[in-house]
């Protein structure tokens, strides 16, 4: 019978499956997951067709039949070891197929007033702050992935750090995806709430214990009031045969200031939508990127950067490297609302093609309607330098190793804006591994 | 040390040739001028030295210490002992010039079954390097050559020259874009690691740099050849009478030869 269900249905019969377990979900939340899959019903898996899908297909996604992930408690703290940024002794909160493993994570010692823990948990002990707060800054009726995230989370990250309170340790947000040979999703559904003057400071990576099929889907939702300031870091390192879609949405007030880097290593199809409604004086938000793809990955990095209010920079600089058959896509959208007077709006992307079979689309857009503004945009597609290459090997340094070298050097834009030592070394290990095999 | 015998050579996918049948021949110990116009073959001599790949040698052969130098790539020949000053050295981004310099020493010890320096022995050597050319020690913890003034680029070269300690030092145009201090500090540097176990070549357009370096023997390139050859008199002999003298003489001997 399965077998000739077509892709949405699939995702009905999977929905009827997941509610007989959520019996005990509160009236709103249900509502709020019927419309996710009327939504998702209605829109379906995203075509080509679409000017923003124009240049990545989700085919391989909308054919393959996915199961719901089952809770795994098997998973033992020596399996994520290597994915944990050890020297981080804060808060440590880790997700084992999409579900909160408590035993594996580290919630203690919290500052007063200060709320960190999993969705589900959150719901029962402040079903307010979630109810207030879900899908408030999604756009429901056009997002394919976010309907379906509505529909079907399992699980997530709430944090809120009360107005004036500074979080020293960068809390540490682990997704593992532990599959079997059937190909599993998981919709993780995060909500950070920033209070006035707070600062914290996130890392949340995603990884697979295998190199098996299977589909994760996040959501999250980012409020940062007056004055506050975060960086989140989000590193995906998924099984190189996996599907990631991930989508943020950001919503600052006056002299906030949001720092939002994303590293994407793993993967087949990756899709990161990122969305800022900058919406006071003064604010400013920062999305940096890097990827570094083989293979036959594929990423398309979307942004749409949204200047409601006066004097409020953005900056956005996405840097790839792209190997074998390799794809990217970026594009990003700067939209100046008439009142965003002294906007300071930058955009850049920058890739770096090692192989004459990858492929790159960069499609940087402003949209302005303000007369007093500095919006500035650009794309450049680039070899190694051949003359920097002669230059290392005259200095008796080997072709090979120069070549990383060159590659470390353009990465190195992006890893040198990570705050956070331990991440930032992190990541220049990871890319080193990668180049070398 | 170096024999140099009928070079052709030129760029990589172009049919002109910029190198026409170059022959020279630099003994160890010894500090060789290349001098000529602009075009005449210079800066491609040098890189055909050091092995860059843009350059495709047609015709000819290179020796280096009885050794046939154009079979081995770039990183291979420095490993031997050869060393490029370049004319505009390469900005990098990202790789400190301390990391950049200790892989780089640490290549030529390890192709030389040598141990490798420890992080605080390299650092030692180089502090003590940085000296000849008054290399200020701030710079070995920046970026090479990034935000560093022409000056300070060219002696970073020969900063990297004396750390590496190379058989054979070719210096393109190290003094472009010098000004007189300046000049002086990088000449002092090269003079002081002139040694008997050493063959510099210095190219230059001017003979400004040869009061500085003085050298044992002068050749003027011409059109990818080289026209005259003699002592230091022979460079404040161009100087003079500029490089339209050279071009004459060239004509004069061509026609002769015919």
């Amino acid at each position: 019978m399965t077998t000739t269900m077509s892709p949405i249905d699939q995702y009905s019969d999977l929905f009827t499956r997941l509610a007989e377990q959520r019996t005990s979900d509160p009236k709103w939340l249900s509502g709020f997951r019927q419309a996710g899959l009327a939504t998702f019903q209605k829109l379906g898996f995203p075509t080509q067709d679409l000017e923003e899908w124009r240049f990545t297909s989700v085919r391989p996604v909308a054919e393959t039949a996915f199961s719901p992930a089952e809770p795994r408690h098997s998973v033992q703290a020596s399996d994520i070891e290597p994915f944990l940024h050890a020297e981080l002794t804060g808060p440590r909160l880790v997700f084992v197929n999409g579900r909160f493993d408590d035993g594996l994570s580290n919630v203690t010692d919290l500052p007063s007033g200060m709320t960190l823990g999993n969705l589900r948990t959150v719901i029962s002990s402040d079903e307010r702050f979630v109810s207030e707060r879900l899908g408030k800054l999604t756009n429901n009726e056009s997002a394919h992935f976010t309907a379906l995230n509505n529909a079907l989370f399992e699980d997530g990250l709430v944090l809120f750090v009360p107005s004036g309170t500074k979080v020293d340790q960068p809390i540490q947000v682990l997704f593992v995806t532990a599959s079997e040979a059937d190909p599993i999703l998981t919709n993780p559904r995060n909500i950070f709430v920033f209070g006035a003057g707070s600062e914290a400071h996130i890392v949340e990576t995603h990884v697979s214990l295998s190199e098996n099929v299977y589909l994760t889907n996040a959501v999250t939702e980012v409020w940062m009031g007056e004055r506050a300031r975060a960086d989140h870091y989000r590193i995906q390192r998924e099984s190189e045969s996996a599907f990631h879609f991930s989508t943020l949405r950001l919503y600052e007030e006056s002299n906030s200031h949001f720092r939002s880097h994303n590293v994407d290593f793993g993967g087949a199809i990756v899709r990161n939508d990122s969305w800022g409604k900058l919406d006071g004086d003064n604010c400013e938000a920062t999305i940096n990127g890097l990827y570094v793809l083989r293979g036959r990955q594929h990423i398309d990095n979307h942004m749409w950067m949204e200047h409601v209010k006066e004097n409020i920079p953005s900056h956005e600089l996405y840097k790839g490297v792209l190997d074998d058959h390799s794809s990217a896509v970026f594009a990003g959208r700067i939209y100046v609302h008439p009142e965003a007077q002294k906007t300071d709006a930058k955009q850049t992307n920058q890739t770096l093609l090692l192989s004459d079979d990858a492929r790159l689309n960069s499609m940087p857009q402003l949209e302005i309607y303000a007369d007093d503004v500095k919006c500035t945009h650009g794309a450049t597609v680039g070899q190694i330098d051949p003359v920097a290459l002669f230059y290392l090997m005259s200095r008796a340094i080997d072709k090979e190793t120069a070549r990383n070298v060159l590659i470390h050097a353009f990465a190195a834009d992006i890893t040198e804006r990570i705050r956070i030592d331990a991440v930032r070394k992190n990541i220049e290990r990871t890319l080193r591994d990668r180049l070398l095999t | 040390m170096l024999e140099i015998r009928n070079l052709h050579a030129r760029i990589a996918d172009e049919d002109a040739e910029i190198l026409k049948g170059l022959s020279l021949s630099v003994k160890a110990g010894e500090v060789h001028a290349i001098m000529g116009p602009n075009g005449s073959g210079k800066s491609t001599l040098a890189r055909v030295i050091a092995g860059d790949e843009a350059y495709e040698v047609t015709d000819g052969s290179i020796e280096f210490g009885g050794n046939d130098l154009l079979e081995k790539e770039a990183d291979e020949r420095a490993q031997d002992g050869v060393f490029l000053a370049f004319q505009y050295p390469v900005e990098i981004p990202g790789v400190s010039n301390t990391y950049f310099l200790k892989e780089a020493l640490n290549s030529i010890r390890r192709a030389r079954g040598e141990e490798e320096l420890s992080a605080s022995d390299f650092l030692k050597l180089a502090r003590e390097k940085a000296k000849l050319v008054e290399l200020d020690e701030a710079l070995m913890k920046r970026s090479v050559n990034v935000g560093f003034s022409g000056g300070e680029k060219k002696r970073n070269e020969i900063f990297q020259m004396a750390v590496l300690d190379p058989k054979l030092a070719v210096l393109d145009e190290t003094d472009s874009g010098l000004d007189i201090d300046a000049l002086r500090i990088v000449a002092n540097g090269v003079n002081k690691l002139r040694d008997q176990n050493r063959a510099i070549i210095v190219v230059t357009h001017y003979q400004r740099l040869l009061n500085y370096i003085v050298p044992d023997q002068v050749h003027v390139l011409v059109d990818g050849r080289i026209v005259k050859s003699g002592d230091k008199s022979l460079a404040e002999h161009l100087e003079e009478v500029g490089y339209a003298w050279v071009d004459g003489e060239l004509k004069s001997a061509q026609t002769a030869g015919v």
